[in-house]
C-alpha cells in the first residue's frame, strides 16, 4: 500500500516535467507561430495594398491623359484659323467657298484625329446649322436630334470649358453605337468670346476598358471607374450591379476622394477598396482587393506555419519527454535502492554517475550503504563475540576436571575420616554449582560473585591444603552493585597458578573490592612468583602468539572446534586454557562497558601480582549504557 | 536506454518525412477540393450570337467569382441539334461534376441528360427547360413574365377594338409557349376574338416579313404586332418599315439585335423585351457551383427582363443592356 503510493508519486515527477515543458513549449510554438504568421500576414498584405495604391493612381494618370490629349485636340480645332474664320464670316462667305471650306476643315479635323488612333469622331454642330466631321461620308443617324444630346447641352451650359462625359454610346452616326468618351465644348471666338456652336470629341472607351480589363488585382480583384455623379464609367460588373446580384459601395466610393477603406459583403467576404481621383475629371478610380487575396498564397503560408509549429511542438514534446525521462529514471533507481535497502539488502550499490545534484545524492546514498554495512557488520561481530565470551565463561566456570578433581579430593579427605572437610568442601562446590546455573542474567551482584568466589577458593584451599591462603576483603557498601559474572574464578586460578602452584612453601590469594571515585575496582593479589614483564604485557593482547590468539577468526575456529567435540578442550593446557579465561574477563568488561574498563595487571610489590578488574558503579536495576546493549 | 532513444529519434525523422510527404494529402483533406469540374453545353458557340455571347460573359464572370474553371463547348448553328446531343455524349464520356446545358431541344436531348445524371454527374439546365426531371435545377429568363410585359405594352399601344396579331418562332419550343402564354395572358382583358391566332416565323426572317405583308393587307383591323423573338421582330419591323406602315401598327418585339435597336431608335419598333444573358449565364455558373458544394438550389430560378422603349436607350442601366460588348468582337 504505502510502496504503491510511493511509485505513483515517482511517476507524477515524470509526468510533471513532460506536462510543464509540453505546455511550455506549446505555448511558445504557438505563440512565436501567431506572431509570426500575423508579422508575415501583415508586411505582404502592406505590400499588396501599396501596389494596390501605385497601381490604381497609374491608371488614373494614363486615363487624365488621354482625356488631356481630347482636350487638347478640342482647343486646337477651337483655335484653328479656318474653323474661327468659316464661322465668323459665314454670312459673308460666297456659297461656292463654302463647300472648299467644309472640305478643308474635314481634313483638317481628320489630321487632328489621326494623332491618336483611338479617336473615333470629331463633329461640329454649328449654330449656323452646319454640322462638319472628320469624315465627310459619315451619315448623321436621322433619329437624332443634336441639340438634345447630353453632351450638346452640357457643354453650352459651361460655355468656353471642357466637359467629360461618362462612358456611352454614342449614336450620332446613323448605323454606328460605339461605347466612347466624350468630350464637348463651344466653340468661341477668341477676342469676343462670341459662341459659334459645340464641338465633340470621341474616344474610344475601348482604350480605357481594355485597360483595366487587363489589370488583375489577385485572384478575383478588379478595378472601376464612377464619374462624380456615381454613374459607373466602367465597372466588369455592372450588369450584376443593376440587377441588385452584387452589391457595390458607390456612395462609400464617391465620400472620399483618395484613400482606402474595406467593406464586408453579404456573402461575408472582406473586400479593401482604394480610391484615386482624378483632379482632371472628378473620376474616381477604385481598386478593389479581395482581403482573403490580398496574401497572395495565404493558404500555403498558413499551412506552413501551421505544420511547422505542429512539427516542432511534436519534436519539442518527444524531446521534453526524453529529458523528463532521463532526469526522473535516476530518481526511481535511486528510490529502488532504497527499497532494497529498506528490506535489508545492504550489498546494493547505485550505480549513477553525473556531476549533477542526483549523481552526488547518489554518491551519498553509496556511502551511507558502506557505513551501515560496516556498522551492521561490527554489531553482529560483537554479539557473537558476547555469546562466545558467555559460552567460555560458563565453561570456564567449573570444567569437569575441576569437578574431577574435586570429587578425587571429597574421596580422599572421605577415607582420611575428615569429615569436616568434606562437609565444607561438599557444601562449597554445591554453592559454586548453584550460583553457576542458578542465574542466567548477564549480571550478578558483586556478593554473588564474591560468594562464588568464596566457595572457589575455599575447595581449592582444602585441595592444596595448607599451601594455599586466601583473604577476601571487600567493602560491604559494593557487595549490591552488579558486574558480569564469573569475572574474579579465572582470575584467581590465574593466581593459584602463576603464584602459588609451583611455590614450595605456598602462598596467599587476597581478594579486595573497593570503590574508586567513580570506579569499583576489584583486586586479586597473589604473593607467588610474580609474572614476567612480558607475560604482563601480552597476556591481554589478543594478537599475542603465546597461546591461542583469541582474535575474531581463531576465535570462531575455537568455537567450532568446541561445538565439534561437545565438550571443552581438555586436550588444551590448563595454563593455556587459563590465559583464555583471563582475555576473556577483560573482553568481557570491555564489551559491556567500553574501553574505560578491563582488567590491569601490576606487580605486587616485591612479590607476586597484583589484577586489578576496572568496573562501573552498576546499581541493581540501574540503567548503565553497557547494559542496554 | 540508449536504444530508447534512438527509436524516439527515429520515430521523429519518421514523423518529419511522413508529414513532408503527406502534406498535399493532408491538406486536400483539411481543405475542401475547389478543382469541381464543370461542362457547359451551349446551344452555339459562333462568334454571330451575341446573346449567347454574353451568356459567356457571365459566365467567366461567375467562374472567376466562384473559382471554377468551366470548359464551353456547343455547336456551331444553334439550329444543329443533332450536334448537341454527340457534344454532350462526349462531355459524358469525360464524366465531369456537373453540365450546365442549354438544351437545343424539349425532348431529344432528355435520354442523354439522363444517362448523365445516372452517371451522378449534377445537371443545370440554362435558358431553355428540358422534358426532365433530372436537372437539379433550372436557370432562365421568366419568359411567361417577358410575355406579360410585351403584352402589357401592346394593350397600352393598341386601341380596343382593334385587333393583335403574334408571331411566335417555333412551335413547341419552351420560350415560345411561355412568352405567347404571357402576352396572352396580359391580352385577357380585351376582345378574344381580336386577339389572332399565332404565327410562327420558324425564326427566319423572311418568312415574319412574308407574315407581316398578309397581316397588313388581310386584316384591316390589324392594331399591332407582338414579335416573340429577335428574327421575328427583325422581319416585321422591316415589313413595316418598308410598307410604310409602323407608324399606324406599333409592333413590341423580343431580344435586342443592332438592326432592332435601330428600329427602335426610328420608331420602327415601338418597344423591345430585352433579356439579361449576362445575368443567366452568371447564375447558372452560380446554380452548378452551389449545388456541387452541398447548398440548397431553388429548382427553377429565373432571370428578369425589361422592356425598352426609345426613350430608355441611352440611359446609364439599358445602354449596357443593349450594348452590352463594347466592341463586337
Amino acid at each position: 500500500m504505502g510502496r504503491l503510493q510511493v511509485k505513483q508519486r515517482s511517476r507524477r515527477i515524470q509526468t510533471t516535467i513532460t506536462f510543464a515543458l509540453a505546455v511550455l513549449v506549446f505555448v511558445t510554438a504557438l505563440g512565436m507561430g501567431l506572431l509570426s504568421y500575423t508579422f508575415t500576414q501583415q508586411a505582404v498584405q502592406q505590400n499588396s495594398r501599396e501596389y494596390t495604391v501605385q497601381l490604381v493612381s497609374q491608371v488614373q494618370t494614363s486615363i487624365d491623359s488621354y482625356i488631356d490629349h481630347m482636350e487638347n485636340i478640342a482647343t486646337v480645332v477651337q483655335l484653328n484659323d479656318q474653323v474661327q474664320r468659316f464661322f465668323r464670316d459665314y454670312g459673308t462667305i460666297e456659297a461656292s467657298l463654302l463647300e472648299d471650306y467644309r472640305q478643308r476643315i474635314s481634313a483638317f479635323l481628320d489630321t487632328v484625329s489621326r494623332t491618336r488612333g483611338d479617336i473615333s469622331l470629331i463633329l461640329i454642330a454649328g449654330d449656323n446649322g452646319e454640322v462638319l466631321t472628320h469624315k465627310p461620308e459619315i451619315s448623321l443617324n436621322p433619329a437624332v436630334t443634336l441639340t438634345d444630346q447630353t453632351w450638346y447641352r452640357s457643354a453650352r451650359e459651361r460655355s468656353g470649358s471642357a466637359v467629360v462625359s461618362s462612358s456611352h454610346v454614342q449614336n450620332v452616326v446613323a448605323g454606328e453605337y460605339r461605347w466612347v468618351i466624350t468630350l464637348s465644348r463651344t466653340i468661341n471666338d477668341p477676342v469676343t468670346g462670341e459662341e459659334y456652336g459645340v464641338m465633340l470629341v470621341d474616344m474610344n472607351f475601348s482604350v480605357i476598358s481594355d485597360l483595366l480589363a487587363r489589370i488583375s488585382l489577385g485572384k478575383r480583384g478588379y478595378l472601376f471607374i464612377v464619374d462624380p455623379t456615381g454613374s459607373i464609367v466602367f465597372h466588369p460588373r455592372q450588369e450584376l450591379i443593376y440587377s441588385n446580384l452584387e452589391q457595390e459601395y458607390i456612395d462609400r466610393v464617391l465620400e472620399q476622394r483618395t484613400g482606402s477603406f474595406s467593406a464586408v459583403t453579404d456573402d461575408r467576404r472582406e473586400r479593401i477598396y482604394t480610391v484615386s481621383t482624378s483632379d482632371r475629371t472628378g473620376w474616381r478610380t477604385v481598386g478593389v482587393n479581395y482581403a482573403a487575396e490580398l496574401v497572395r498564397n495565404r493558404a500555403t503560408i498558413q499551412r506552413y506555419y501551421l505544420y511547422g509549429t505542429l512539427l516542432f511542438m511534436v519534436v519539442a514534446i518527444l524531446v521534453a519527454v526524453l529529458i523528463s525521462h532521463r532526469l526522473s529514471r535516476p530518481i526511481l533507481r535511486l528510490r529502488s535502492s532504497m527499497q532494497a535497502v529498506e528490506q535489508g539488502d545492504f550489498d546494493i550499490t547505485v550505480d549513477i554517475s553525473g556531476n549533477d545534484e542526483i549523481g552526488d545524492l547518489a554518491r551519498d546514498f553509496n556511502i551511507m550503504v558502506v557505513q551501515i554495512r560496516q556498522l551492521m557488520r561490527r554489531n553482529a561481530e560483537e554479539q557473537e563475540e558476547k555469546r562466545r565470551s558467555e559460552l567460555l565463561a560458563l565453561q570456564n566456570q567449573i570444567t569437569p576436571h575441576f569437578l574431577y578433581n574435586t570429587l578425587d579430593s571429597i574421596v580422599w579427605m572421605a577415607e582420611g575420616g575428615q569429615h569436616r572437610n568434606v562437609v565444607q568442601t561438599v557444601a562449597s562446590l554445591a554453592r559454586l554449582l548453584r550460583l553457576s546455573i542458578s542465574h542466567g542474567d548477564e549480571l550478578i551482584s558483586i556478593r554473588d560473585e564474591v560468594e562464588h568466589i568464596t566457595s572457589y577458593l575455599t575447595i581449592q584451599k582444602l585441595r592444596y591444603r595448607d599451601t594455599l591462603d586466601f583473604s577476601i576483603e571487600v567493602d560491604s557498601r559494593i557487595l549490591h552493585l552488579q558486574v558480569p559474572k564469573v569475572i574474579l574464578q579465572p582470575l584467581v586460578e590465574n593466581a593459584i597458578y602463576h603464584g602459588i602452584k609451583h611455590n614450595e612453601r605456598g602462598g596467599c590469594v587476597t581478594v579486595c573490592g573497593r570503590i574508586a571515585g567513580s570506579k569499583v575496582i576489584l583486586e586479586v593479589f597473589d604473593d607467588g612468583t610474580g609474572m614476567e614483564e612480558e607475560q604482563m604485557r601480552t597476556i591481554l593482547d589478543p594478537r599475542s602468539s603465546n597461546g591461542a590468539a583469541p582474535g575474531t577468526a581463531s576465535g570462531s575456529q575455537a568455537l567450532r572446534r568446541i561445538r565439534r567435540s561437545g565438550e571443552a578442550p581438555a586436550s588444551s593446557s590448563p595454563h593455556r586454557r587459563n590465559k583464555v579465561g583471563v582475555r576473556n574477563v577483560h573482553e568481557r568488561i570491555r564489551l559491556y562497558f567500553g574501553d574505560d574498563y578491563g582488567l590491569l595487571f601490576r606487580r605486587n610489590g616485591g612479590a607476586g601480582t597484583v589484577v586489578e578488574i576496572h568496573l562501573p558503579v552498576v546499581e541493581p536495576n540501574g540503567d548503565h549504557p553497557g547494559g542496554s546493549q | 536506454m540508449r536504444s530508447r532513444a534512438a527509436i524516439v529519434i527515429a520515430l521523429v525523422f519518421v514523423l518529419v518525412i511522413v508529414v513532408t510527404v503527406m502534406e498535399p494529402v493532408v491538406h486536400r483533406m483539411v481543405t475542401p477540393p475547389r478543382d469541381e469540374n464543370v461542362v457547359v453545353v451551349m446551344k452555339t458557340v459562333g462568334p454571330h450570337m451575341e446573346f449567347w455571347q454574353i451568356v459567356r460573359a457571365g459566365i467567366e464572370v461567375a467562374a472567376t467569382e466562384f473559382d471554377v474553371d468551366p470548359v464551353i463547348v456547343g455547336p456551331r448553328w444553334e439550329k444543329d441539334i443533332d450536334r448537341q446531343i454527340e457534344i454532350l455524349g462526349n462531355v459524358i464520356e469525360q464524366s465531369p461534376d456537373a453540365i450546365l446545358l442549354a438544351a437545343a431541344d424539349f425532348n431529344r436531348l432528355v435520354p442523354m441528360a439522363e444517362r448523365a445524371a445516372a452517371r451522378g454527374i449534377t445537371i443545370v439546365t440554362l435558358d431553355s427547360a428540358l422534358n426532365s426531371d433530372v436537372p437539379v435545377s433550372f436557370v432562365a429568363t421568366d419568359n411567361v413574365e417577358a410575355g406579360i410585359k410585351a403584352g402589357s405594352e401592346i394593350d397600352r399601344l393598341v386601341p380596343a377594338g382593334k385587333a393583335v396579331a403574334i408571331i411566335s418562332h417555333i412551335p413547341g419550343v419552351a420560350t415560345a409557349i411561355d412568352r405567347e402564354l404571357g402576352v396572352r395572358q396580359a391580352l385577357s382583358s380585351r376582345d378574344a376574338t381580336l386577339v389572332l391566332e399565332t404565327f410562327y416565323s420558324n425564326n427566319e426572317h423572311d418568312l415574319a416579313y412574308e407574315i407581316t405583308e398578309n397581316l397588313l393587307r388581310e386584316v384591316p383591323d390589324l392594331g399591332g404586332i407582338v414579335a416573340l423573338n429577335e428574327n421575328s421582330t427583325v422581319g416585321a419591323g422591316r415589313a413595316l418599315r418598308d410598307l410604310d406602315r409602323y407608324r399606324d401598327i406599333p409592333l413590341v418585339g423580343f431580344d435586342n439585335s443592332r438592326e432592332e435597336i435601330e428600329f427602335l431608335e426610328l420608331g420602327i419598333v415601338r418597344a423591345l423585351v430585352v433579356q439579361k444573358p449576362f445575368n443567366m449565364g452568371y447564375l447558372g455558373i452560380r446554380t452548378v457551383v452551389d449545388a456541387l458544394r452541398g447548398r440548397s438550389v431553388d429548382p427553377v430560378i429565373y432571370t428578369d427582363s425589361v422592356l425598352v422603349r426609345r426613350e430608355d436607350i441611352f440611359t446609364e442601366e439599358i445602354q449596357k443592356l443593349l450594348f452590352p460588348l463594347i466592341e463586337p468582337r
